[in-house]
């Protein structure tokens, strides 16, 4: 099978069997380069996939490539690519951050000079100059996460794995996290994939998704695909009194729900926001809010969950009946 | 000209084949052992008795040429050769840094890379099973060949320099050459089976703890036990006494016990390929990522 | 409630001259590492004792009186060791130390991990639980005993998107039934799907507490930004640079644009009037720094690099 340039990874049909447990069923994937969000339930099988991605675990059946490398005869060549920022701890006891970055590049086959060069320039990066002489086991959480992101990177990888990158950073060391995770494709060029339950931070970072449940995936494509935007609802938030201008919406042929603090205002036939402006300003109600309505990205990963057909964000479960053909997941 | 860019920038070097993997990863082995200063004391302290060896060597083969010259004929067997020094120090004398280096560098190491999840740092790179296993044996019998091989192929030298005529040399040569055949065995008895058990938990501790108490309780059990109650055949199963009968196979010297010389060579063949199946298939199972 | 409380560990500070008071409802806690969190947390629950001044939990002193742990819940940001027992044995037994009876407390039990969605776990070992299931399990027995004030350290680590808005759902409902329940967490969205009171800490005393949004319009050298996408901003823009209201003006992309005011309440209004008159077509108002991230980085930046842009909603820098 001939991938062309531009695909990241590539699974047909992989299973997974353990002991008792079919942990992958049937996967097949075509995802583009990019930064791409690994979604799913714990249990799903995300850590699973991605240890046959890395051929670390040959599927029962079924193959898988990444980068244009097969994933279980060519997994060396595979390793040289990638970078892996694991959940957990990782680290050799002993060394301190620079010599285990270098050791993370000699592993990869730089020659000594270089990658004791390029490990005092990833450390630069992520922002540990001042710390890189002590010894990891030394390390706080928050310089702990930096040190694994920078020995995922000494290497130059094409593809680079986080796992649970902010994990246990206060805001200000996720905020910088985040950061450097989203500025490494711009300058390198690379493909990201992030696996993370925090999904403001995939949907920060990711332009693309992948959710995995009970072993198979349940959808695969653009984040916004996936949340579905409404072009003939909006969201508006207003300073006081929204039962006036709900008042006046319904009576101009809009029908508004209320929810959470908001209004929710479904358009009619031909209209638009400036139809909510006008009726606004002659009730003389200040609006502080207005977009487009947009499920975040948690919501649609509840619903794609539960199996829920279509994504009316209008509908409450059991709710009114939506009208609108909206674009849903 | 103008402003550098002094972010992250791409690779654009070399880069070397895989198999250098096993230089990297033995060299950085050694020099995380060396900094230990439990390891270095013992290396060089490892150095003395070998010298202690040579001058008690040197007087010796003194005493002998005197005794010849006095008594000529008669004082044949009177003193013995001092050739047998050589064993004398590999097992008698070394075994015991030997022993003290495999506790503290192969017990410890894979039960610490599970506990500091290094198995992710080693494994998400180009570095196979066969890389990692070799970069953890190897080390450590490297260092128990220079601290017990080193000083035995010193005297060996030793004893052919300061033979006095070329057949003397020749009948000597043995010691030279059972050194190069027993040196790597003794190497990997020391260095495999450790290794093996440390693969078996998380604590650092308890595997040295464990692999300790092997090494010493079977000494007892097989040389106390097999001594005291006439039963020759239980000397087998002591790690320490199988490596001296086969030395004693490897020097022609006369063995200790009336045992026939396959069992202890076939006790610690076991024991050393049973110790690198383990190795195989606990390796083949450990969880990489969570 | 905590009057001017002070906790000191040998020479290094704690919590330093702290005063603050906490009613009923959702709040959340923050604050960057070693602002004093967990200090004030452990002197919440009496695991330590103040070195001075005056701290009162549901109206009593806490350091040393099990009366009054017997009404507080506690929910730790570390794992306990008690690998050893089933997730009911667990539950049913923090719930005795809490002092129910036994019966009490194995039914309670059960109904706790039930509401968490544990109940077809409950017999198996605390060993056998993933990580989010464990967070779970510590929930219940803070539940168990029905206490008034609850205090939840980093309440969803581990938990996937599902188990955290079930969660949040449940810790919403509980500050709505009355009680009082203290979130503390570094990620600013749980909390802020969770509650708008809040209590900031920083450098060891109270930086902020009230209402995120009050805050915002408290701070004085960030004023209020109006980000308005539209299809002409820079004729949009023209027009509004006009307004004395309106302090400066960004154009971040082709289609939009982002103005600093220090007067909202005029600006609002003048918008959509100028846009309705120009014909030009406004597609989303929003504001973009009104929200936790904003007000943390602004009040916690040590007069950090100005100009940098706060995140919006979608966690996207402008």
């Amino acid at each position: 099978m001939h991938y062309g340039p531009g695909v990241l990874l590539a699974a047909q049909q992989v299973n997974k069997h353990f002991a008792r447990v079919h942990a992958l069923r049937d996967v097949t994937l075509q995802v583009p380069e990019g930064s791409i969000g690994l979604l799913g339930p714990n249990g799903a099988g995300k850590s699973t996939l991605l240890k046959i991605l890395l051929g670390l675990m040959p599927p029962t059946s079924g193959a898988a490539q990444v980068l244009g490398f097969d994933a279980t005869s060519r997994s060396l060549d595979l390793r040289q690519k990638v970078g892996y920022m694991p959940e957990q701890d990782c680290y050799v006891a002993g060394l301190d951050a620079v010599e285990m970055c270098t050791y993370a590049g000699e592993l990869c086959g730089l020659p000594t000079r270089e990658a004791r060069e390029r490990s005092h320039a990833v450390l630069a990066f992520v922002g540990l100059e001042d710390k890189r002489y002590m010894k990891v086991q030394t390390y706080s959480t928050g310089q702990k996460q930096r040190v694994k992101l920078a020995q995922a990177l000494v290497h130059d990888p094409e593809l680079l794995l986080l796992d649970e990158p902010t994990n246990g950073l206060d805001p200000r060391g996720r905020d910088e996290m985040l950061t450097l995770i989203t500025e490494l494709p711009r300058r390198r060029g690379c493909s990201i994939i992030l696996s993370s339950h925090l999904l403001p931070d995939v949907e920060a970072v990711c332009d693309k998704a992948i959710l995995l449940n009970e072993g198979q995936v349940v959808f695969s494509g653009d984040i916004a695909e996936m949340r579905g935007e409404q072009r003939d609802a909006v969201e508006v938030r207003v300073k006081a009194e929204p039962e006036k201008l709900s008042g006046a919406l319904e009576q101009a042929g809009c029908r508004v729900s209320a929810r959470d603090g908001a209004l929710w205002v479904h358009l009619p036939e031909g209209g638009d926001a400036d139809l909510v402006f006008s009726q606004a300003l002659e009730q003389g109600i200040q609006i502080r809010h207005l977009a487009p309505v947009r499920q975040t990205l948690e919501s649609a990963f509840v619903r794609l969950l539960e199996g829920q057909p279509g994504g009316q964000p209008g509908d409450q479960p059991g709710g009114q009946p939506g009208g609108q053909a909206g674009e849903g997941g | 000209m103008g402003i550098r860019d002094m972010g992250y920038k791409p690779y654009e070097g070399d880069l070397l084949p895989h198999r250098s993997r096993y230089r990297v990863l033995i060299r950085r082995a050694l020099s995380l052992a060396w900094a230990s200063g439990l390891v270095k004391t013992t290396l060089i302290l490892g150095a003395f008795p070998v010298v202690i060896c040579g001058v008690v060597m040197f007087l010796k083969l003194q005493a002998i040429q005197y005794v010849s010259k006095m008594a000529a004929g008669q004082a044949q067997g009177l003193i013995s050769d001092p050739g047998d020094l050589v064993f004398t120090t590999i097992y008698w004398c070394q075994i015991w840094f030997a022993f003290v280096i495999s506790l503290l560098v192969a017990a410890p190491t894979i039960a610490e890379d599970v506990r500091t999840g290094a198995f992710q740092f080693y494994f998400a790179r180009p570095v196979s099973r066969n890389h990692y296993l070799v970069g953890k044996v190897a080390p450590v019998a490297i260092l128990v060949a220079i601290i017990s091989m080193g000083p035995a192929l010193a005297l060996a030298i030793l004893r052919l320099a300061l033979a006095g005529s070329g057949a003397e040399a020749a009948s000597n040569l043995k010691w030279l050459l059972g050194t190069l055949v027993y040196g790597p065995l003794y190497a990997l008895v020391l260095a495999l089976p450790p290794v093996a058990l440390s693969s078996l938990g998380r604590r650092a501790g308890g595997i040295q703890g464990l692999w300790a108490s092997i090494f010493f309780l079977s000494w007892l059990l097989g040389e106390g036990v097999a001594a005291g109650a006439n039963l020759p055949y239980l000397a087998l199963l002591s790690i320490p006494t199988d490596l001296r009968l086969v030395g004693q196979l490897i020097y022609g010297l006369p063995p200790a016990y009336a045992i026939p010389w396959v069992l202890p060579a076939a006790v610690l063949l076991a024991l050393v390929g049973g110790s690198a199946y383990l190795l195989l298939r606990r390796l083949g199972r450990v969880e990489v990522f969570s | 409630m905590a009057d001017h409380l002070s906790k000191w560990y040998g020479k290094v500070v704690g919590i330093n001259d702290f005063s603050v008071e906490i009613g009923p409802g959702v709040t959340g806690l923050l604050g960057p590492n070693g602002a004093g969190k967990s200090t004030f947390i452990k002197l919440l629950v009496g695991a330590l004792r103040p070195s001075k001044g005056k701290l009162e939990v549901l109206g009593e002193r806490v350091w040393g009186n099990r009366r009054v742990l017997g009404r507080i819940g506690y929910c730790p940001e570390h794992d306990g060791i008690y690998d050893d027992l089933t997730g009911a044995e667990f539950v049913a037994a923090m719930g005795r130390l809490g002092g129910m009876s036994a019966d009490e407390a194995a039914r309670r039990g059960l109904e706790t991990l039930e509401q968490l969605g544990l109940a077809k776990a409950a017999g198996r070992l605390l060993r056998e639980y993933s990580k989010g299931m464990r967070q779970r399990a510590k929930l219940a027995q803070a539940l168990v005993h029905d206490p008034e004030l609850l205090l939840f350290d980093e309440p969803l680590t581990g938990c996937d998107p599902l188990a955290r808005v079930q969660i949040t759902k449940m810790i919403k409902a509980l500050g709505g039934a009355g009680k009082t329940v203290i979130v503390s967490s570094h990620i600013l969205h749980e909390i802020e799907s969770m509650t708008d009171e809040i209590v900031l800490l920083y450098k060891g005393q109270v930086l902020a507490e009230g209402n995120i949004y009050q805050i915002r319009e408290m701070i004085d050298n960030h004023p209020h930004q109006i980000r308005i996408e539209c299809d002409r901003p820079r004729e949009l823009g023209q027009r509004l640079v006009a307004s004395e209201d309106v302090r400066a003006i960004e154009f971040p992309g082709e289609e939009a644009l982002v103005l600093e005011t220090a007067n909202p309440d005029g600006c609002y209004p003048l918008i959509p009037r100028l846009a309705l008159e120009q014909g030009i077509k406004i597609r989303a108002l929003t504001s973009p720094d009104n929200n936790l991230q904003a007000v943390f980085e602004y009040l916690t930046r040590d007069r950090g690099p100005e100009g940098v842009a706060p995140r919006d909603a979608q966690g996207r820098r402008s």
